[in-house]
């Protein structure tokens, strides 16, 4: 919503632009590459192709851990808790380390340790990229997104979400989702020159046709 | 073509003189137009001034461009919430691409807070939120905890990206708070489930102009068929929306109406007078009135009002008797073009004299509006007379050959004994009727909208649980930092009301730019707990280098605290919905201080009452206070009017003869008010606006057939019955107009003239002998 107070202090130097001009172009290049290189799709056919190694689930539960690494930080910022998601009460984020704190998204309403907050959109976004991956459902990721990937070994795959709209693109370079069965990991670049990882462990999920079965 | 005959060297003179005045008017408006702004819309231009107008002028102006160019666009579906977020996605872009939005709005807006952020993050430790200092004066250690919290959780992410400027987190929350005073979501809203989508778009600029608008409405209901068809609702509303429906309803009315009214008046004109060119002189004689009267007005005032232009332009149609009392008497036998101007000038410069007057009596009452009126009529009425007098001899060379008057025109007038009498008894019922119905003023009476768009209204109103509401708070002081203070003690007291739930949200400049005692404070604080090393502290758990930490420490240990001042957002453009202050001059500063979601105006009144330089501000009580003055004057001025024509009247032509001549006006306008009030059960403004143009043409007809020789009342008649039937075609049109302002206007016109014409038939003297 308003401007980043960060920019206030720190103004890019013209030989950096240049250098920073050569890498992009080189980057570009690097990237027309992969992209060409058989195995490598960038349509929504690898969507597609992930959508039949997942299951669609009801709910899901597991543990996270949160990296975000700052260039003005001796350390990474390491959180870690659990979480679960389910179709009907939302996204729940529970920090245990190091301070504990509740977040929950319901619809459009996130709150925080029990307050109702503004997020930005960066809660709704986490929640709706892990319902497309319990839904099986990529259609809103693939209107906000430019979605490429490819498949990996042991029925692994690896997506790039490129931003659309000129909002999200002034905050987000790029985002990489990695997993299997499951969504594993969620990594984002950031304009900011930091990048935040989570990673995603002990993932449980409950899926229509067991409960079915339990009935 | 009649053979009329001209006197050589009369018209070509007079036609010169015509285009020296007319040449003389064009230089002079050369010379006196103003550059910019010779049109003005703003409706508090044409209230009377008082001592705080042009705080409160200000403060409209910056309220309405706040949501004049928004658009809030709800879609709901239960049944395929899923297709909700992709019609939102589809409608951004058929707006962007249709060109109402602009794609680079929010990029526009996110460059726009990141200048003011600079703008203020050299005074960042004396910005500090209300809540913000309650927390960190209670237990600064809580504060950074809770602080850390947001950062470890995925919510963090903004803090995370600006922690290096903003270590505490405090001065981006002091900014957030600024833009959502208002704006938030309230809790319990029905937009928290899936399947609803709440849009607010800001039209372009130039979207908002009239071929645009109508486009726009266009779109509207096309968007709402796909929605429909797709299986959601969609919902809009906002003030662009309400404008479009206007336009594309008065496009419709103009289309129809307008065509239908033209074709007739162009039929009758042909059919009766059986000249192509009586038509284009006529169009020249309401033509040359329209012109004068906006270049007289403008040269005199500086500045013309629309809605003066609007209704002057129409009732200017007045001037469309002269033309048509010239042009009937050319079907007399033994008429001439040498003889022409003669035969009517009596009754021309009589007519001309006495609109003039009466019109001209606008221009001394204390209304912009009436004022701008009066000029533009008396000038307008006068440049139509000498369009006539001056050129219609040398142009118009009679009738059609073989075109005759018709037969009704050799009708006598019948004679009315006992005259006076009836006429005192026919106004006493009439002023009695009438003082016993209410004058209704109420601007948003005279604007209709279809019950889909007020449904549409009412619904999002219910789901955002807040009603926008046009009333503020007017707050003036001597200095700039007292009007800080002044709103600072204010917002206490607000925020209490808030509480109690009088109201939903405020929103103030003091909140941006606080006064220099509050900064002074805030800048205290933050070094008390830097310098009992919490701040310190919290820095070091999040790994903050012993550099940055040292940076930080030594930005609080300056002697004095650096301030902001109001001056500091000079020439700095504001993001979209803030602002409130309104500048300062010689009487001192003010600002205005919005308000959302009144419950209680009893509270928010007794509040502004406490406090000196504050007041409660209502716009629309405001406008329909100016009316209701305006309504008022206008009656008065009417009266006045048809007094100083009698007088008049009576100083030319004896009493008998004024009489004669003003009871027509007098009891089609009377009659025509109590007929209308009585039927509707109130009048208003409009009424009495469309009665000038009663009286006006009235009047032309009472004297044109007053002023006209028994021989050449024939030609008098076919000229009021051809003016009574093209004015009452035209404005009887306007009565099918779907816009209430339009209809009730066209209908008193129509009543009025019918009366006039009705009434012009009779007559209580005995006939002149011919002279």
């Amino acid at each position: 919503m308003y401007g980043d107070a960060g920019n206030v202090v720190c103004q890019p130097q013209r030989a950096i632009g240049k250098i920073l001009k050569l890498l992009s172009l080189l980057l570009t290049l690097g990237l027309a590459l992969v992209v060409a290189s058989p195995g490598y799709t960038n349509d929504g056919a690898i969507v597609d192709s992930i959508a039949q190694r997942l299951s669609v689930q009801k709910k899901l539960s597991g543990n996270f851990e949160q990296t975000k690494k700052l260039s003005f930080l001796t350390l990474p910022l390491v959180s870690s808790g659990r979480f679960s998601l389910d179709s009907t009460t939302g996204l729940k984020w529970v920090v245990e380390q190091p301070l504990q704190s509740h977040m929950s998204v319901r619809g459009g309403t996130v709150m925080l340790d029990g307050e109702s907050v503004r997020d930005g959109g960066v809660a709704q976004f986490l929640a709706k990229i892990m319902q497309s991956f319990m839904d099986k459902d990529f259609s809103s990721m693939k209107r906000e997104f430019s979605v490429s990937g490819e498949m990996v070994e042991d029925q692994q795959w690896h997506l790039e979400l490129v931003p659309k709209s000129i909002m999200l693109r002034r905050a987000v370079n790029r985002i990489e989702l990695k997993g299997g069965e499951f969504l594993e990991s969620i990594v984002i670049y950031e304009k900011s020159d930091t990048d935040t990882s989570i990673v995603f462990t002990g993932v449980k999920g409950s899926d229509e046709e067991r409960d079915a079965a339990h009935r | 073509m009649r053979s009329g005959t001209l006197r050589t060297g009369e018209s070509p003179l007079s036609l010169l003189l015509w285009l020296l005045l007319a040449g003389a008017v064009f230089l002079v408006s050369l010379f006196r137009w103003p550059d910019q702004g010779w049109l003005a819309t703003d409706f508090q231009a044409l209230l009377p001034l008082s001592s705080s107008s042009h705080w409160v002028a200000g403060a409209n102006r910056a309220a309405s461009s706040t949501f004049d160019r928004q658009v809030v666009w709800l879609i709901e579906s239960r049944e395929n919430p899923a297709g909700v977020g992709a019609f939102a996605e589809s409608l951004r872009s058929r707006l962007a691409m249709a060109g109402f939005t602009d794609a680079e709005f929010e990029v526009q807006q996110g460059v726009l807070w990141s200048a003011l952020s600079q703008r203020l993050y050299p005074f960042r430790w004396g910005l500090m939120t209300e809540a913000d200092r309650t927390q960190l004066e209670d237990d600064p250690s809580e504060y950074f905890r809770k602080f850390q919290r947001l950062l470890y959780s995925p919510l963090g992410a903004q803090s995370l990206s600006r922690l290096e400027s903003d270590p505490t987190g405090h001065f981006a929350a002091y900014l957030q708070a600024a833009a959502l005073q208002l704006g938030e979501m309230p809790k319990g809203s029905g937009l928290e489930y899936e399947g609803s989508e709440l849009l607010v778009v800001t039209l372009k600029q130039h979207s908002l102009g009239f071929d645009a608008l109508s486009g726009f409405y266009n779109l509207y209901r096309d968007l709402q068929q796909e929605a429909t068809e797709q299986g959601l609702s969609l919902y809009a509303t906002g003030v662009p929306l309400y404008s479009a429906y206007g336009v594309h309803s008065a496009r419709f009315e103009v289309s129809t109406i307008g065509l239908a009214s033209l074709a007739g008046l162009i039929l009758l004109l042909l059919r009766f007078l059986g000249s192509g060119r009586a038509l284009i002189l006529t169009l020249l004689c309401v033509g040359t009135g329209i012109a004068g009267g906006c270049a007289v007005t403008v040269i005199f005032l500086q500045e013309i009002h629309i809605l003066t232009l609007v209704f002057g332009a129409t009732l200017i149609g007045i001037a469309a008797d002269y033309a048509l009392h010239y042009f009937s008497h050319s079907l007399l036998p033994g008429w001439s073009r040498s003889n022409a101007r003669a035969q009517v000038s009596k009754g021309l410069l009589f007519s001309m004299v006495s609109s003039f007057l009466a019109f001209g009596a606008l221009l001394v009452l204390p209304f912009p509006g009436i004022r701008q009126m009066g000029l533009f009529m008396s000038s307008g009425l006068l440049c139509s007379f000498l369009t006539v007098y001056l050129v219609f001899p040398l142009l118009y060379t009679g009738a059609r050959e073989g075109q005759v008057l018709p037969r009704f025109c050799a009708w006598a007038q019948p004679v009315w004994r006992r005259s006076p009498l009836l006429i005192g008894v026919l106004l006493i019922v009439a002023a009695l009727g009438i003082f016993r119905l209410p004058g209704v003023d109420e601007i948003r009476s005279f604007y209709a909208a279809p019950d889909t768009l007020q449904r549409a209204e009412a619904l999002i109103q219910e789901r955002l649980q807040v009603k926008p509401d046009s009333r503020y708070l007017l707050v003036q002081a001597a200095s700039s930092s007292e009007l800080l203070e002044v709103e600072e003690a204010l917002f206490g007291r607000l925020a209490t009301l808030q509480m109690q739930g009088a109201l939903r949200g405020y929103q103030g400049i003091s909140q941006l730019i606080p006064s220099p005692q509050r900064q002074e404070q805030a800048f205290a604080l933050w070094r008390e707990i830097n310098a009992r090393n919490i701040l310190g502290a919290h820095l070091q758990s999040l790994g903050f280098d012993e550099g940055l930490i040292a940076e930080q420490s030594r930005s609080l240990l300056r002697s004095a605290p650096p301030l902001v001042g109001l001056n500091a957002l000079n020439e700095l453009e504001l993001p979209a919905g803030l602002g409130g202050f309104l500048g300062c001059d010689d009487s001192g500063c003010a600002s205005w201080v919005r308000l959302a979601g009144i419950d209680s105006i009893a509270s928010v009144q007794a509040l502004a009452n406490q406090y000196t330089g504050v007041s409660l501000v209502d716009p629309v009580a405001d406008i329909n206070a100016g009316i209701s003055r305006y309504r008022v004057a206008l009656g008065g001025m009417l009266a006045v009017a048809v007094c100083l024509t009698f007088g008049l009247l009576c100083v030319f032509c004896g009493w008998r003869k004024g009489l004669q001549i003003i009871f027509v006006p007098v009891l089609a306008c009377a009659w025509c008010l109590l007929l209308i009030a009585s039927f509707r059960g109130y009048y208003s403004i409009i009424n009495l606006m469309a009665l000038l143009l009663v009286l006006g043409v009235s009047l032309d007809y009472a004297i044109f057939r007053a002023f006209t020789k028994p021989s050449e009342q024939a030609a008098t008649t076919l000229a009021i019955t051809l003016s009574a039937l093209t004015s009452t075609l035209a404005f009887g049109m306007l009565s099918f107009s779907s816009t209430p302002l339009i209809e009730e206007f066209g209908l008193t016109i129509a009543v009025g003239l019918v009366l006039a014409y009705s009434l012009s038939w009779l007559r209580f003297d005995t006939p002149e002998a011919p002279q």
